[in-house]
């Protein structure tokens, strides 16, 4: 015993003698091995959220995906679209003397283009319903 | 091969950090008598005690990853152990006598026994939960003050402040009429002048 206790010698044998009432209940020892056999460790418990955040990042994905996936919505009723020129629509054909001429040439090429330009947006703005004729 | 008695407590705790159930179950078995006997004395309530117990050793197998078996493993557990209990002291702290659970102390038990259980009743009643758990680690479990302090989260010196003034506060409320069951003379149990 140290000197500098203040506890007597007496005192002190109570403090370390046995206490009655303290041992575990019949019973105790086995529900208690029984509920660290079936209880989950930390390491399990540690990744439990990655299922629900894959999930998650496969929603948000797919969320985000779902405007370039969905087709262009049809055209309202009421307006017209003007139905796209025939396939293999006839080419002005050009004379060999046309070729010889730059400016003609040149003209020639912009029409092209124009015409191009002209029917891809045929194709992609709908037409409004023109009734009095006046377009 | 080794049976798991054969092997020191450092030796289960890696294998139970490696994913042993049976190590961590033979650690379980040799230590929790010492953790339900802390807990009961400390809440004075053999159920509460109990799913403490229970507690303490469901922690300790989810950190221990966090244990160190270069360590001792008796003073991490009473860690974990006197955490939990603060916790549920300062939710309900004990009453001053034991709970109906326990039988009371009539039964035929060795009259040293009732007065060690009276004197720890003395000590639950008028010590810190701190000061409680140095003496009992001291004087029931003989942890040097290096664990104590370990357990108590404090430095040695610290420790050795709190174990003192335990045993003065004990000292001071230590009347051999108010608290010996057996009314044995003061001669037998007078402090120390």
């Amino acid at each position: 015993m140290n000197n500098n206790d203040p506890l007597s010698k007496a005192t002190v044998d109570l403090l370390r003698a046995p206490l009655p009432h303290t041992a575990p209940r019949p019973g105790f020892e086995t529900r208690l091995i029984c509920n660290l056999n079936t209880a989950s460790t930390g390491n399990h418990r540690r990744f439990s959220w990655l299922p629900f955040a894959a999930a998650a990042a496969v929603i948000i994905a797919l969320l985000a995906a779902l405007p370039l996936l969905q087709t262009p919505p049809a055209a309202p009723p009421g307006l017209t679209t003007t139905p796209p020129p025939p396939v293999g629509t006839p080419r002005p054909v050009l004379e060999l003397d046309d070729f010889a001429i730059p400016l003609r040439k040149e003209a020639t090429a912009l029409t092209d283009t124009a015409t191009r330009a002209g029917q891809f947006l045929i194709h992609c703005l709908p037409s409004l319903p023109d009734p009095e004729g006046t377009l | 091969m080794p049976s798991p008695d054969d092997k020191s407590d450092a030796d289960l705790a890696r294998a139970a950090q490696a994913g042993s159930r049976e190590a961590f179950g033979e650690l379980t078995l040799r230590h929790y008598p010492a953790v339900h006997a802390f807990l009961i004395s400390l809440l004075a309530n053999r159920t509460d005690a109990e799913d403490l117990t229970q507690d303490t050793f469901l922690r300790a197998l989810t950190k221990l990853r966090h244990f160190d078996p270069g360590q001792p493993f008796r003073p991490w557990i009473f860690t974990l152990a006197r955490r939990l209990a603060i916790t549920r002291w300062r939710r309900h702290k004990p009453t001053s006598t034991l709970d109906d659970s326990i039988p009371h102390p009539h039964a035929p038990t060795p009259q040293s026994a009732h007065d060690a259980a009276a004197l720890w009743t003395l000590a639950r009643e008028h010590l810190k939960p701190n000061e409680f758990a140095a003496l009992w680690l001291f004087y029931r479990e003989d942890l040097p003050v290096k664990d104590i302090a370990r357990v108590l989260k404090k430095s040695e010196a610290n420790a050795k402040v709190i174990l003192h003034r335990a045993r003065t506060t004990l000292r001071q409320h230590l009347s051999p009429e108010s608290w010996l069951p057996s009314h044995r003379t003061a001669t037998a149990i007078q402090p120390t002048s």
